[in-house]
Order: C-alpha cells, then sequence, then structure tokens
C-alpha cells in the first residue's frame, strides 16, 4: 500500500516536472546574456533614443568601477502573458546580475505591451545584497512615483534615469568594488608576444639549417597571428567590462503598471 | 597465499573507499537539504515580521478605536507565537500550518481597513503591500530551491549502492513542498 502510493507520487511529480519544463519551452526566452559597457540597457522594445541609451551605459559602467553593483535595464515588446516577477527572475538568475560573492544586482524589467496597455508592467528584482538599500517598499515607491508618471508621459529614458539616480543615491557607501578584472593579464600577453617575436627572430638570425629557419619562420608568424586577433578581441572592449559576476536573487523586488 | 591476502586486502580497500565517498556523498546533499531548509525557515518568519509591522502601524492609525486595538493586539500576539514556532518546524507541513495560523489572525484584522479606508490609500500602507507581495514571491522562490535540492538527496538515497549506505547511517526520506491546490505560490492576504 505504501509503496504504491510512493510510486504514485512519483509519478505524479515526473508529470508535473515535465509539464513545467514544456511550460517553459512555451513561454518566454530569456533573450542572450549581454557583455561588454553596454550590457546594462537592454532595449529590446525600441523605447529610449540610441544617446539616451549610450549615456545612460556610460553611467551605469561607471557605478559599476566604484561599486562592483550591477544595475540592469531590460525594455520588452511583451512578456508574453507570463509573469513579470517570473520573468524578471529568470532573466536575472540566468545572466547571474550581481557578483557571487556579493549577490548586489538590481533588475528594471519594463513591458510595454503594445496590443494590451492594461498589462503593462515594470518590475524591480533585488539580489539578496541589493535588498538593504532597496527593500520591496522602497522599490515599490520608485515605481508609483518616479518611473510611472514618466512613462505616463512616453518620457521612458526620462523615468529610466529618474529610477536609476534613485537607486544609487540610496546604495552610496553600501559597497566599493574590489573586483578583479583581467586588466592584470594584459602585460602577461604583451611578454609573451615579446618573447615570440624575439624568439622567432633568434631563429631566423642564428639557424644556419633550413630546418631551423623553417621553425622559427613559420611558427612565428602564426602565432604572432593567433595572439594577435586574441588580443585585439580583449583589448577592443578595453580593461574589464567583460560580464556579469554570477550573482541571483532569492525573489526579493517588487512592482506595478503604468 | 600471501598474494591472495594482498588481494582480499585491496578490494576490501576500494569497498571501503568507495564507502566513503558515497557516504561523504549524502552527507554533502543532506547537509544542503538543511541548509535550504534554514532558508525556508527564515524566509516564512520574515513575513510574519512583515505582518506585524503592518499591525503597528494600523495601531498607530485607529489609536482611538478600543475594539479595534484589542483586535490589533490580539492578532499581533498570535502572528508571534507562530512565528517563534516557526523555528523548531521540522517538515513543509508543519511549516505551512504556521503559516496558515499567520495568515488567519492576520485576515482577523481586515474589517479594520473596512472601517479605515483612509489607512489604505497612505504610502505607508502602499510599501507594506510591496512588503507583503514580496515575501510571497520569496517564500515561493525558496520552496522551489528547497524542492530542488530535496529532490536530488531523495534520489541519491534510493539509488544503488548508496541506498546501503543510507540505510546503514538513517538517512530519511525528506518531504517536498507539495503546491497548493490551485496555485503554486504562497497563499495570499488580500486587505
Amino acid at each position: 500500500m505504501n509503496l504504491t502510493m510512493k510510486s504514485v507520487t512519483v509519478k505524479f511529480f515526473a508529470v508535473f516536472i515535465g509539464l513545467l519544463w514544456c511550460s517553459n519551452l512555451l513561454a518566454f526566452d530569456v533573450p542572450k546574456k549581454p557583455e561588454g559597457h553596454t550590457r546594462y540597457i537592454n532595449d529590446y522594445a525600441n523605447l529610449i533614443s540610441p544617446d539616451e541609451e549610450n549615456f545612460l551605459n556610460q553611467k551605469l559602467q561607471t557605478y559599476w568601477d566604484s561599486t562592483s553593483t550591477d544595475l540592469v535595464v531590460v525594455l520588452l515588446e511583451t512578456l508574453n502573458g507570463e509573469e513579470a516577477f517570473d520573468v524578471g527572475l529568470k532573466i536575472f538568475n540566468t545572466w547571474g546580475i550581481g557578483t557571487k560573492a556579493k549577490d548586489n544586482g538590481v533588475l528594471i524589467l519594463i513591458a510595454h505591451e503594445n496590443d494590451d496597455p492594461a498589462k503593462r508592467k515594470i518590475w524591480i528584482t533585488t539580489g539578496k545584497g541589493a535588498e538593504g538599500f532597496l527593500p520591496d517598499g522602497v522599490a515599490g515607491s520608485i515605481i508609483r512615483h518616479v518611473m510611472g508618471p514618466a512613462f505616463k508621459e512616453k518620457m521612458y529614458g526620462k523615468g529610466i534615469n529618474a529610477a536609476i539616480d534613485e537607486i544609487i543615491a540610496r546604495s552610496k557607501g553600501e559597497y566599493k568594488n574590489s573586483e578583479e578584472g583581467p586588466k592584470g593579464k594584459a602585460p602577461v600577453f604583451l611578454i609573451i608576444i615579446l618573447i615570440i617575436f624575439l624568439v622567432s627572430f633568434m631563429g631566423r638570425n642564428s639557424g644556419t639549417g633550413s630546418r631551423t629557419y623553417g621553425r622559427g619562420g613559420l611558427l612565428g608568424p602564426a602565432l604572432w597571428m593567433g595572439m594577435g586577433s586574441g588580443f585585439g578581441s580583449g583589448g577592443s572592449s578595453g580593461g574589464w567590462s567583460g560580464g556579469f559576476g554570477g550573482g541571483s536573487s532569492g525573489g526579493g523586488g517588487a512592482g506595478g503598471g503604468w | 597465499m600471501k598474494r591472495t591476502w594482498i588481494i582480499v586486502l585491496v578490494v576490501l580497500g576500494i569497498i571501503f573507499l568507495g564507502g566513503c565517498s558515497s557516504y561523504n556523498g549524502l552527507v554533502d546533499k543532506q547537509v544542503e537539504v538543511d541548509k535550504e531548509w534554514g532558508n525556508v525557515q527564515t524566509q516564512y518568519q520574515r513575513r510574519a515580521d512583515v505582518l506585524i509591522n503592518l499591525m503597528e502601524t494600523v495601531k498607530g492609525a485607529a489609536a482611538n478605536e478600543k475594539d479595534i486595538l484589542t483586535a490589533v493586539t490580539n492578532a499581533r500576539a498570535g502572528i508571534t507565537e507562530a512565528k517563534e514556532a516557526m523555528k523548531s518546524a521540522k517538515n513543509p507541513a508543519e511549516l505551512n500550518l504556521l503559516l496558515q495560523k499567520v495568515q488567519a489572525n492576520a485576515s482577523s484584522i481586515r474589517l479594520t481597513f473596512e472601517a479605515y479606508p483612509a489607512i489604505r490609500s497612505t504610502e505607508a500602507f502602499l510599501k507594506f503591500q510591496d512588503e507583503i507581495a514580496g515575501t510571497e514571491n520569496r517564500i515561493s522562490t525558496v520552496r522551489e530551491r528547497y524542492n530542488e535540492v530535496v529532490g536530488s538527496y531523495d534520489k541519491a538515497i534510493r539509488k544503488f549502492p548508496t541506498v546501503i549506505f543510507a540505510k546503514l547511517f538513517d538517512f530519511d526520506k525528506k518531504e517536498f513542498f507539495e503546491a497548493d491546490k490551485g496555485s503554486e505560490t504562497a497563499p495570499k492576504i488580500k486587505f
């Protein structure tokens, strides 16, 4: 009797998890994790101008540089009928917003819902380490008094900017950036390239046999090119700007409409 | 003769080592489950705390109404009692029962809000609603995580050969949080 009960429970869970999985397939897909200096503002709904986007990205990069706090904004056309809270949490944890040790990320999710303005939603999701300076009640009042009124006037960039300023002001002094970026790797790269450079030339000069010449002469430039392209892609972004730090959220935050 | 003994010792050694690693694996999983259980308890208690704070606000707003004050004081005491009991709750069913007690106490003062529509529109009250919704979300998130680690633990203690060590060292099956009928989230309170 007990055994059949158990197997029924197991089956029930299998079906339940299966259904969850299927519903995940049908529902909202988390966009690809953004990287680099422009990872903070993700406007999939085309609501803010490129100038505003640049300005905000720069402000948030500066903020990250001094506090290691990720403050990320995602604007979507639609939630595909999912709850804003669930979508926010999914994006937050898939991207890993905030650092892993401090969980100090904040995500502002905005769903424009072109077809049905009644469903328009703003959701602020906070990592555990951000709940201190941004409790749910404060997140809610930023939505009610800062973003909501601006969004009603269709001033999305302005509303987001004001919300960001408010959050930054509240988090002052909470965290310092002690993140070690791969900045230190650049000199190592240079040294390796220098060595290869020297070796390839020494091979060319000191080699008397064709074998030595071939080794130095062919291997050198080949490595050169490999290194060059590797360095180029790393160097173009300049300094540490890779991605988010693997933070997660336990479901904190608040939401509202406009 | 000597060689046979060596072979026997090696085989025993391998079995012992295998046993150690699967025992240690079980311990790791159990620690993980206990950790998540602690997180679940914290979030349940947090919900009680938010409601206790809400009671204080109501008390302040309805300072002149003796009946309401008594009702609020009783509700607060009931919530505090349930919150204390949460600390020693052993399984999801026990914890959910205590949460129901908290909710019942909280909704007993709902009438107060009907009598004082002014309270509802204050920013303080709106913030409390955000906080309450936040606790609901945290509870459902932490429950999901707990169910995940319990799932992996329960699977491990039933698999061969781990099942031998699980039986030997009394690793008991842990219970899941079952989804509430009609909803998978924490029960909601509406004021």
